[in-house]
């Protein structure tokens, strides 16, 4: 693999795991989600909420 | 979040449009449940979550058309071999058949990379190897999941529930992450 493609996926890596808290989400989007939990991570409550496709879509 | 979600887009416009159809997202799945709704409402939820998701697809798809391909380009897959007038009918051989004499020219298609249909964006990149056939064949059914909007053509009521959701998200993950690192 060169180098560019190496630098380029680890880049990408790292975008997929920089995932917004619910409270960051909230923010953004302006809008309210149903927990309470403003430090639990997005995809930790779409799973909690049944939609772990959902989770995996957001963190992709 | 639509900014970080898909900032790998390079265009703006269509970036800032699929960030804005991701929070309509959000927001369906947050009242797709609610007991407050009767079912045939939360069907109809799913089935808009569905269509949006899809224009999502769409989108990343024709995001990495874009990058990839001119405008050129797309009218050279789309030419055409086409007898140019005049030409000589030198015999007739039954009413639907005639033997003629003329030039035959390749004409560019006429479509632009920006009036591609979602199908014919799939098409085009299988064709030119950019996505798999496995991959085609993943986004066609949620392309036909997508064409069930139009009432017209449908024989029977459908109803739509989670699991047809999650299969859509499942193809949105694979094509998001596939135009992802095609693109970074």
């Amino acid at each position: 693999m060169s180098k560019k493609l190496v630098k380029n996926s680890v880049k990408s890596n790292k975008q997929a795991k920089s995932v917004m808290t619910v409270g960051e989400f909230e923010r953004v989007n302006k809008l309210k989600l149903q927990t309470e939990d403003k430090s639990m991570k997005i995809t930790e409550y779409y799973n909690k909420k049944g939609f772990p496709e959902f989770s995996r879509f957001i963190a992709a | 979040m639509p900014q970080n979600q898909f900032s790998f887009i390079p265009d703006s416009t269509l970036r800032q449009s699929v960030g804005e159809v991701f929070e309509h997202i959000v927001k369906l799945i947050e009242i797709v449940d609610d007991p407050v709704y009767p079912q045939e409402a939360k069907s109809a939820f799913c089935k808009t979550i569905i269509i949006h998701t899809s224009s999502i697809i769409e989108a990343l798809l024709f995001s990495l058309l874009d990058a990839r391909y001119s405008d050129d380009d797309v009218k050279a897959h789309y030419a055409t071999w086409q007898l140019v007038k005049p030409f000589h009918q030198l015999h007739e051989v039954n009413p639907e058949h005639n033997i003629v004499a003329g030039q035959y020219k390749l004409v560019p298609g006429k479509l632009g990379k920006t009036k591609l249909n979602f199908s014919q964006i799939c098409d085009f990149l299988k064709a030119k190897g950019d996505i798999t056939p496995e991959m085609h064949k993943s986004i066609s059914k949620v392309r036909d999941m997508r064409n069930e909007q139009h009432l017209a053509t449908q024989k029977k009521l459908k109803a739509y529930t989670r699991k047809d959701v999650a299969g859509v998200f499942i193809i949105a993950r694979q094509v998001k992450e596939f135009v992802r690192s095609e693109l970074s």
